[in-house]
């Protein structure tokens, strides 16, 4: 079980998941968790021949009901490859799913948040490599969606939507649009080539997207992270994180978006957050964002 | 995990502004339930059938009856452990509307 404690002086909780010490590392092409169980095979988490898309509990949660959850959503039963090399129709399938566990496990009286996220790559923390991600449950709100609910209140409005109005009116950072969705990298980025899709019509949360509103960010989604892989050629490493509105009680407030976060500067540099990030919480950047921009709308041009 | 110690949570003031609470024992949880998501009751979203429920269809997971989603059917598993296990698989190629 975890253990939750505040941290007086951060002002943010701290979560203690000592079980998690024990969770399969990087184990050999043969011994995926994530592949389907094959006969003669090993079993693995997945005790099936074949299959789409899969969710299941984290057998080593960080949260877990009754006071939140933490779930793995597996893309595809094929080991190799990554959420870019997903066909169209399998990224708009994943989008019904994690609209499905945003609202199911919204719906829950013990998580207030509901957040899904994808870390890729070794440079990130990933323990396995097979194409996944995950869905945690907070049974609170967590400190990055509160501050996005305070964005809200300092610009007098939804914050997502007034940031993206001011990324189309100035149009430097801008790396793509479609019928329903931005890219681009925002004004004060964090990470070298951090990028944003938001969605244009303001919509809290997954359910609130028509059909055809999934599809296009699922194209969107193709789009980015097929650009990011030709930014340097080769698979970047990337946290995604999907925001959504809190399903607690600031429920209905939030704007979805989905952020990226790569942690290389270069081809083979990365950004640590070092003593300035960590002591201090100011990142210093290496490239500046209408810089990122431009490399990255060369890179998608050239996979689109 | 020990949550009832503090909930770190967030909800709105009549005016609109955001409380930022953190409560510790004894004091109540901000809480708006039972909820419904979206004003969507009885949407696919509320669980409608109990995994471990029905035969055993794979070897380590029990199955339940199929559900529709969008243009997803999904089925229900529960692994040998007990964990829950949803197995996802698209049955609509075009034309999707919306969950049923």
């Amino acid at each position: 079980m975890s253990d939750l404690r505040f941290n007086e002086l951060r002002g943010e909780p701290v979560a203690y998941a000592i079980h998690r010490q024990d969770r399969t590392f990087l184990p050999d092409r043969a011994h995926c968790p994530l592949d389907p169980t094959v006969p003669g095979g090993p079993a693995t988490e997945i005790p099936l021949a074949a299959f789409e898309i899969v969710v299941f509990d984290n057998r080593f949660p960080a949260f877990e009901s009754p006071e939140g959850a933490a779930e793995v959503v597996v893309y595809t039963d094929d080991h190799e490859g990554s959420l870019g090399a997903l066909g169209l129709d399998r990224i708009e399938a994943l989008m019904w799913v994690w609209r499905h566990r945003y609202q199911e496990l919204g719906a829950r009286e013990d998580v207030e948040y509901v957040y899904i996220f994808e870390n890729r790559g070794v440079e990130v923390g990933v323990t396995l490599h097979h194409p996944h991600g995950q869905i945690y449950g907070y049974p609170f709100l967590p400190p990055v969606p509160a501050l996005e609910l305070a964005a809200d209140e300092r610009l007098g409005g939804c914050a997502p939507c007034v940031l993206l109005e001011r990324e189309r009116s100035e149009g430097r950072r801008l790396l793509f649009e479609n019928e329903a969705v931005s890219a681009y990298v925002p004004e004060a980025a964090r990470w070298p080539y951090e990028a944003h899709l938001a969605m244009r019509r303001h919509c809290p949360s997954l359910v609130s997207c028509e059909p055809q509103e999934l599809r296009l960010l699922a194209e969107a989604l193709r789009r980015l992270v097929r650009g990011y892989d030709a930014l340097f050629d080769r698979p970047l490493p990337y946290v995604m994180a999907v925001h959504q509105a809190p399903t607690g009680a600031a429920a209905g407030r939030g704007h979805l978006h989905v952020e990226f976060y790569p942690p290389l500067r270069t081809a083979e540099k990365l950004k640590y957050l070092a003593g300035s990030e960590q002591g201090a919480g100011t990142f210093i950047g290496d490239v500046l964002p209408e810089e990122a921009a431009a490399a990255l709308r060369e890179a998608i041009e050239r996979v689109s | 995990m020990h949550t009832s110690r503090f909930i770190r949570s967030t909800r709105l003031d009549p005016s609109g502004a955001v409380l930022d609470l953190v409560s510790h024992p004894g004091r109540a949880r901000a809480s708006l339930y039972p909820r419904v998501m979206n004003g969507k009751p009885g949407g696919p979203g509320e669980p409608r059938s109990q995994a471990g429920e029905g035969p055993l269809s794979e070897p380590g997971a029990a199955a339940g009856e199929g559900e529709r989603y969008g243009p997803l059917e999904l089925r229900r598993l529960r692994k040998d452990d007990g964990r829950s296990l949803i197995v996802y698989s698209r049955v609509e190629r075009e034309g999707v509307g919306p969950p049923r």
